[in-house]
């Protein structure tokens, strides 16, 4: 999956889950979700559940910081990291 | 007018129809059940009364009156109104302890006089088209009469989405106000004037030992308990489990030493229920006690009664309980009833409190790991799970460092409510011409700016949430939809500016809130009652709705794309979007912006259909209502039993 794939995916499903009512270029990549309010503890947690089960990858407790799940740009830069390393393993 | 407000007066109804006014009245009988009846006049038959409350200091004020010359025909607190606005004009208020609203027409001055507790407990609402001005104690009263014609404003909703609750004078009508708490307005026929004759005392504090603050802080809530016993009819109180409604629960027990019947709720969702304090507290202060056990079927079973009754929108389904425990008193015979509503407030209760402290605290140095732990010490229940904890820490820290924010204390809170707005539908957005925090800050002191951020935090809650939904939505209109009247001991002026004198640590000791209450609880209350953590009221919200069919039946149908559209508030394709994730994922939470977005759909949607919609009908009194018209001023011209 191509790094502009992973990206499309991860906009895709922000959007469709929890955009309402925005235009898509009101969130910036590097947007804070919490800050924007897009995503809250329980958004956190399905968003997780999503990551997981579309992207093959499992999320440790002590992963789930906003610095790795508080943006766009840091999920993608968070799940290049997890798939590296998972396909290196 | 007066049928449609039958609810809040079902034991008699009666009228004075004057050359230029005519005031109505619908009776719950409580003090003088056989001589209260209104409208009541003075002496000379030139001022009429109308009113809805208690003036609990009214033996004291009516001795002092009869010492002036007044002449008393009854013995009811109505007829002291007249009175003392004879002897002290527009300024009689101050002198007033109670809940009340009241209307005096001077027949010769062609004039009326229109006055509201210190905090609203009781409502008032207003509305002229420049030659009829009508007022009554509900909106749909004045819708009712004809002379309304009920319109959403786009601006009432807004102020709605963000604080819970209107910005005084405004509501969620075009045209149509409520007199704010504390206010007085005289209207003649050159116009109508608002004048405010009490505010919450921001004062520098009073150096005293500890001990002192106890025993007078015990005297007064006494007094204000004695003061709120007075009635014809038996009293009973709420008892939810927590400190507050305990404390005044023992000392109506104290005062009276009489058999008293007491009122909880319990929740069948264990997250939400309070029913083995409330069990232990009825076993030790030895109560009769009933209660009433709420599932979240009772929840959309009532919801649109309880919408009908609050007459906003609503972001949470609290008033539902309230609402269902107000029948389960009448329903055993009381009209009357305490609780410990106000203690939050003015003895610095509220999480929020203690948050905007952490927040400061944090945000004074971001770096530190140690200091967002306090946060986890605030909200046990909200931390513990470590997958989220990191993230709600970052929540609560957003703006941390902004101390300068005017709103800082309820910044995130109002940011996470504005969600709302996202929602809204273009037209909506387009017809909302000033911003809901713009009008906010006309109505708070002049001091506000520079007070400290605790006490902004405890002003603009006092302002907004007391008044506005804890004493409306989740109090007097909920109460009063079945003839209850409820009685806030703890709302008492004087204790409130004996409270505001008290220095702050006294009340929040660190991060221990109501300090002093708890102090004097220890020689009233059982230790479980003293050491529990304080738990918020709260009931299922969207969630109610989302796990039952009736609940997903009621959605799909209030919020289909069509009703949507026609009421113009939200955007019908986002609701739908929001609608058809959340109907796909049966039993799954939902995040709060989407829960507070379904919640401003379906109330807001349900006030258009139930007061704009769907017209109101024209009832008549019903063959055993007790009647009775007064013509200008002179003896009652017809009465019917």
């Amino acid at each position: 999956m191509s790094s502009e794939d992973v990206r499309k995916s991860v906009k895709d499903y922000i959007w469709n889950n929890f955009m309402f009512g925005r235009l898509s270029d009101d969130l910036k990549d590097a947007d804070s979700l919490l800050a924007k309010g897009v995503l809250d503890s329980t958004g956190v947690l399905e968003m997780m559940g999503y990551l997981e089960e579309h992207f093959g990858v499992h999320i440790e407790d002590e992963e789930v910081i906003p610095e790795n799940l508080g943006s766009i740009d840091n999920i993608v830069t968070f799940l290049h990291r997890k798939l590296d390393i998972q396909a290196e393993v | 007018m007066l049928i449609s407000i039958r609810h809040r007066g079902p034991d008699g109804f009666g009228a004075y129809i004057g050359d230029s006014c005519v005031l109505g009245h619908a009776r719950l009988s409580i003090i003088d059940l056989e001589g209260g009846w209104q409208p009541l006049f003075n002496e000379d038959r030139r001022l009429a009364v109308t009113f809805n409350g208690e003036i609990y200091n009214y033996i004291e004020l009516r001795q002092e009156l009869e010492s002036k010359g007044h002449r008393f025909r009854t013995r009811s607190d109505t007829e002291v109104i007249v009175h003392a606005y004879e002897e002290w004009g527009p300024d009689c208020p101050k002198r007033f302890n109670g809940q009340f609203a009241f209307a005096v027409h001077d027949s010769e001055a062609r004039a009326l006089f229109l006055c509201r507790d210190r905090l609203g407990v009781r409502p008032l609402y207003y509305a002229s088209d420049g030659k009829v001005f009508v007022f009554a104690s509900e909106v749909k009263s004045l819708i009712s009469s004809g002379f309304v014609a009920p319109r959403l404003s786009p601006a009432g909703f807004d102020q709605i989405f963000t604080f819970w609750t209107n910005v005084f004078p405004d509501t969620p009508f075009e045209n149509i106000f409520e007199l704010p708490p504390a206010h007085t307005m005289a209207v003649t026929e050159e116009g109508a004037s608002l004048a405010r004759y009490w505010r919450f005392p921001i004062r520098s504090e009073d150096d005293r030992p500890a001990e002192e603050w106890e025993e007078r802080t015990i005297e007064h809530l006494t007094r204000s308990i004695r003061l709120r016993l007075r009635a014809d009819v038996p009293v009973g109180a709420y008892l939810s489990g927590g400190l507050d409604s305990a404390l005044t629960t023992t000392l109506v027990r104290r005062v009276t030493g009489a058999p008293l019947k007491t009122f909880s709720l319990e929740f069948e969702d264990p997250r939400f229920d309070e029913s083995p304090y409330q069990r232990h507290l009825v076993r030790f202060l030895e109560t009769e006690h009933a209660s009433i056990r709420c599932r979240p079927e009772d929840i959309v079973e009532n919801f649109e009664a309880v919408i009908w009754a609050v007459e906003r929108p609503i972001l949470r389904t609290a008033p539902v309980p309230m609402f269902m425990l107000s029948r389960l008193v009448r329903s055993e015979g009381y009209k009357v009833v305490i609780t410990g509503e106000g203690a939050d407030e003015f003895f610095l209760g509220y999480d929020i409190f203690k948050e905007a402290k952490v927040r400061d605290f944090c945000g004074r140095r971001p770096e530190s790991k140690f200091r967002p732990l306090l946060l986890r010490r605030l909200y046990p229940y909200l931390f513990g799970d470590r997958k989220i904890d990191r993230f709600q820490e970052a929540f609560f820290l957003q703006h941390a460092g902004e101390t300068q924010d005017p709103f800082y204390g309820h910044r995130i809170r109002w940011n996470l409510n504005r969600k709302i707005s996202d929602f809204y539908s273009k037209e909506m957005s387009e017809r909302i011409e000033h911003g809901a925090e713009e009008s906010l800050m006309k109505n708070l002191p002049d001091e506000y700016p520079s007070c400290d951020i605790g006490l902004r935090t405890q002003i603009v809650e006092i302002e907004t949430l007391l008044s506005g939904y804890l004493l409306s939505s989740q109090g007097d209109r909920v109460a009063m939809a079945h003839s209850v009247e409820g009685r806030f001991a703890f709302l008492d002026h004087e204790l409130i500016e004996f409270a505001s004198r008290m220095p702050s640590r006294l009340k929040m000791a660190g991060l221990r809130e109501k300090a002093i209450l708890k102090r004097i609880g220890k020689a009233l209350l059982p230790q479980e009652t003293l050491a529990r953590h304080k738990f918020p009221y709260r009931a299922p919200d969207i969630d109610s709705f989302l796990r039952t069919s009736a609940g997903r039946e009621v959605l799909r149908r209030e919020l289909s794309a069509d009703r949507v559209k026609e009421a113009g508030i939200f955007d019908p394709l986002q609701i739908s979007k929001v609608l058809d994730l959340v109907m796909a994922k049966p039993g799954k939470d939902v995040t709060m912006s989407v829960n507070l977005a379904l919640m401003a759909a379906l109330s807001g949607q349900m006030i258009y259909r139930k007061f704009v919609k769907e017209k109101m009908g024209r009832e008549s009194f019903a063959p055993l209502d007790k009647v009775r018209w007064l013509r200008g001023g002179d003896q009652p011209c017809h009465r019917k039993m």
